[in-house]
């Protein structure tokens, strides 16, 4: 043992550099505000508007008229944006239910949706479960509800007084009911006893789903990078390179919709990392305990991509052709953005992207 | 009359920590070899993936049919297992070899410095008299058996697992693992919710005591194992170093292998004991006491073998930059657990002829594995370029912006985005399109 003495001085020394109050971070904190204020409202918002346009379209169809289509466009609109901001979240059960595709496939194919109303002579529940994907949804029923001509009149004339007009509003009233159903099982899915809230709250303290923070915070940040990815690709890329018409290629483009979507998708990610409120945890504290500096300069990165949305004034349809130099200066900052998140971010939180699991050394 | 004790890599020593040394790794291998099936690994990293990152001049190395590689896996896990208990052992090294050494060579983005090193152990294996005692051969063949061995046998191993630690230690001696202590203070920082010790894990003096402590023990185990004064305390430190950081870090068996491997710095002596007591087919008696010197050839063979290993670790000096930025030599080198990169890359394929550019993201062709590792590895960017290129019909221009973060740092470019990589062609000369790494 007369190596003890020898290695006495470095045991003392490390007892020293321990002494202080070790600095602590509250993961646990950040979970249960992520998942009590940022990640569930919007789908409890959600649910709650997606009854209001069911109740809208079937006041619609029982008496056709331009204030009850306003009425239910408005509630469209109201019901599209919880979802838009809930999408940088969209892990969980929307994945597990497998419902995404269902509420939102697009660009909507608007030759599936008048097959629907060709091939059927009654639209029922079982015939909304039976459809694909292009022919439901919240495209589906945007199409419906505002066509393609921004004409409410032109709207108005795509439900005549006839079966077919009666055929057109039983198929827009499945579809809302149907995107009810989806969005209550979604909450559903989140609230319940057991459910994934509780279990993303209590990741790495008794959590199945998520046995240790880290579990919760890959698939935190992973979700965000494939949601920007996402926007980046399908949203930006695609419309502003293609050699057609950029239009057919436009989210919410039969509401002009498209810019409020990218903005509320901003929104969604700018509430995930401040945590939805001043001072308050979210993802931020994470990356702020590894790297202050870091921690800047997402925030900073999310403030440009948001502004870059702002400057869109006018529909996203107009500026594509228009003013492509704004729609490629909120390409290039969304995408700065999902840079960031998919190097420093994922380096810095100790990230393991997707889910590979390969040893290392 | 007796002959003079030989001197030098003629003197005899015991067998016995080689003999040790063989069953350990061959049981290592065993449990490597069952735990990468049981994960589902042959799916996942050899037969899902549609394009291979093969070596340059092994593309014709391919992955089998599912069927065939599973019979593979089964074949290692067998020869593994002849290792362990010396079973028609030379057979078991060499197929061992060779069924290793071609998974291995199936994909770069599966390069790992323990996997090269089970390569190289494996192939030494075959050539050394690790089954001269404790063994089935040895039980069934008498004449085989040895209680001593020659010392060059045991310094074959011993000056390759040194190797091992020694490199991996001189890597260490700069500024970001020794003033920053990265990357280990991001990697610590991910275990801070830990019971007990995580709390401590995100203090930056724990990280920079860790690293300074890693870089110490990486360039001090060996002599601190060889020397018989430090030898029990250096045992708990190999034993502490590696358990902790199997704890820490996902780095698979690496810290049992290597642990394994460390034993053999030990006094040869060191099982014998305990192989005694146990039993394990050890014979004491030897009936070739005066088994023949090392040859010359075999002398010069492990000379060149032992000047290769030395000269490879070190060719990252021949080329420009910082090999942690641009991986050249990085590789076969045993730069283990150095560097934090996370990058991401996007190609651009332009077709002059049209004027078409359109991008492409590598994750849609490749694993999340090869994507990763790919992000980060100039040579496999460049030949993914080369793959995208060669899909079109026509000739096309393959650009890339890859940004890369290095141990914290913000993400910058690791590629002149102005460069046509189909016009590059991956050789052992500098990559000059490579940008110079961030500060």
């Amino acid at each position: 043992m007369n190596w003890l003495p020898r290695f006495a001085p470095l045991g003392l020394l490390a007892m020293t550099a321990c002494a202080a109050e070790p600095e602590l971070l509250d993961r646990g904190a950040v979970f249960a505000q992520l998942g009590d204020q940022v990640i569930v409202p919007p789908l409890q918002d959600f649910a709650e508007r997606s009854q209001d346009l069911l109740n809208a379209t079937e006041a619609f169809c029982g008496d056709i008229n331009h204030q009850t289509l306003d009425a239910a466009q408005a509630s469209w609109r109201a019901t599209r944006k919880p979802w838009s901001l809930s999408r940088a979240a969209g892990f969980g059960p929307v994945e597990e239910l497998g419902i995404e595709s269902g509420i939102d496939f697009w660009p909507a194919r608007r030759q599936n949706i008048e097959n629907t109303l060709v091939l059927h002579d009654a639209i029922t529940p079982e015939t909304i479960d039976q459809l694909g994907v292009s022919a439901k949804g919240l495209p589906a029923i945007e199409y419906l509800l505002f066509a393609e001509t921004f004409d409410t009149a032109a709207v108005l004339a795509t439900f005549p007084p006839d079966p077919a007009g009666e055929l057109r509003c039983a198929y827009l009233v499945a579809l809302t009911r149907d995107i009810r159903d989806r969005a209550g099982n979604l909450l559903a899915d989140w609230e319940r006893d057991g459910g994934h809230l509780q279990a993303f709250k209590t990741a790495g303290d008794g959590s199945t789903i998520y046995p240790t923070h880290q579990d919760a915070v890959d698939i935190l940040v992973n979700t965000i990078v494939a949601h920007l990815t996402y926007v980046v690709d399908n949203k930006l890329d695609k419309p502003l390179t293609t050699t057609g018409d950029p239009v057919e290629l436009l989210e919410s483009r039969f509401c002009d919709c498209a810019a409020a979507d990218l903005r509320d998708n901003l929104a969604g990610l700018a509430a995930l990392y401040s945590g939805g409120a001043a001072n308050k945890p979210g993802l931020h504290t994470l990356v702020a305990f590894v790297s202050p500096a870091l921690d800047q300069r997402v925030s900073a990165q999310i403030v440009a991509a948001q502004a870059a949305a702002d400057a869109i004034t006018g529909p996203l349809r107009l500026a594509i052709g228009n003013n492509d130099a704004a729609v490629q200066t909120l390409r290039d900052e969304v995408d700065a953005l999902r840079r960031l998140f998919k190097t420093e971010v994922v380096s810095a939180l100790g990230v393991t992207l997707v889910l590979s699991d390969n040893d290392g050394d | 009359m007796l002959p003079a004790p030989a001197k030098g890599p003629s003197r005899r020593v015991s067998i016995a920590s080689l003999v040790a040394f063989r069953i350990l790794f061959g049981l290592t291998m065993l449990v490597s070899t069952v735990r990468f099936v049981a994960r589902g690994w042959v799916d996942s990293l050899y037969l899902e993936p549609t394009y291979h990152f093969t070596y340059w001049g092994f593309s014709w190395v391919q992955p089998w049919p599912a069927f065939w590689m599973y019979m593979h896996f089964i074949l290692l896990g067998v020869c593994a297992l002849c290792i362990c208990i010396g079973f028609y052992y030379r057979l078991a090294a060499a197929v061992f070899f060779l069924s290793f050494t071609y998974i291995e060579l199936l994909d770069q983005a599966t390069y790992l410095n323990h996997y090269y090193l089970v390569s190289l152990l494996s192939m030494l294996a075959i050539f050394l008299p690790l089954h001269a005692n404790a063994s089935l051969d040895a039980k069934r063949r008498p004449s085989l058996r040895r209680t001593h061995v020659p010392a060059l046998y045991l310094w074959v191993i011993r000056g390759q697992v040194a190797l091992v630690y020694l490199f991996a230690g001189a890597a260490k001696l700069q500024r970001d693992w020794l003033v920053e202590a990265n990357p280990l203070a991001i990697w610590l920082k991910a275990h801070t919710g830990l019971a007990w010790v995580g709390a401590w894990l995100g203090r930056p003096e724990v990280a920079r005591a860790m690293s300074v402590g890693g870089a110490v023990f990486d360039l001090a185990i060996v002599f601190l194992l060889l020397w018989r004064r430090t030898q029990i305390p250096a045992l708990l430190a190999l034993c502490g170093f590696h358990t902790i950081t199997g704890l820490l870090f996902p780095i698979g068996v690496f810290p049992w292998l290597m642990t394994a491997c460390a034993l053999i710095l030990l006094p040869p002596t060191w099982p014998q004991g305990l192989l005694e007591r146990v039993g394990l087919w050890w014979s004491t008696t030897h009936p070739n006491t005066h088994a023949s010197a090392p040859s010359r050839v075999c002398m010069l063979a492990f000379s060149v073998y032992a000047t290769i290993q030395v000269a490879l670790p070190l060719r990252h000096h021949l080329y420009p930059g910082d090999v942690a930025w641009t991986e050249e030599g990085g590789r076969f080198a045993w730069r283990v657990m150095l560097t934090e990169k996370v990058g991401d890359a996007v190609f651009r394929v332009h077709n002059p002829a049209t004027g078409a550019t359109w991008r492409v993201r590598p994750e849609a062709y490749l694993t999340p594995l090869q994507a990763k590792e790919m992000c980060v590895q100039p040579d496999m960017l460049l030949a993914f370029a080369r793959f995208l290129g060669a899909r079109e019909a026509m000739p096309v221009e393959v650009y890339v912006d890859a940004f890369v973060s290095l141990n914290g740092r913000p993400a910058t470019r690791l590629v002149d985005p102005t460069v046509n990589l189909m016009k590059q062609h991956e050789a052992f000369a500098p990559k000059t399109w490579l940008l110079p790494a961030p500060h």
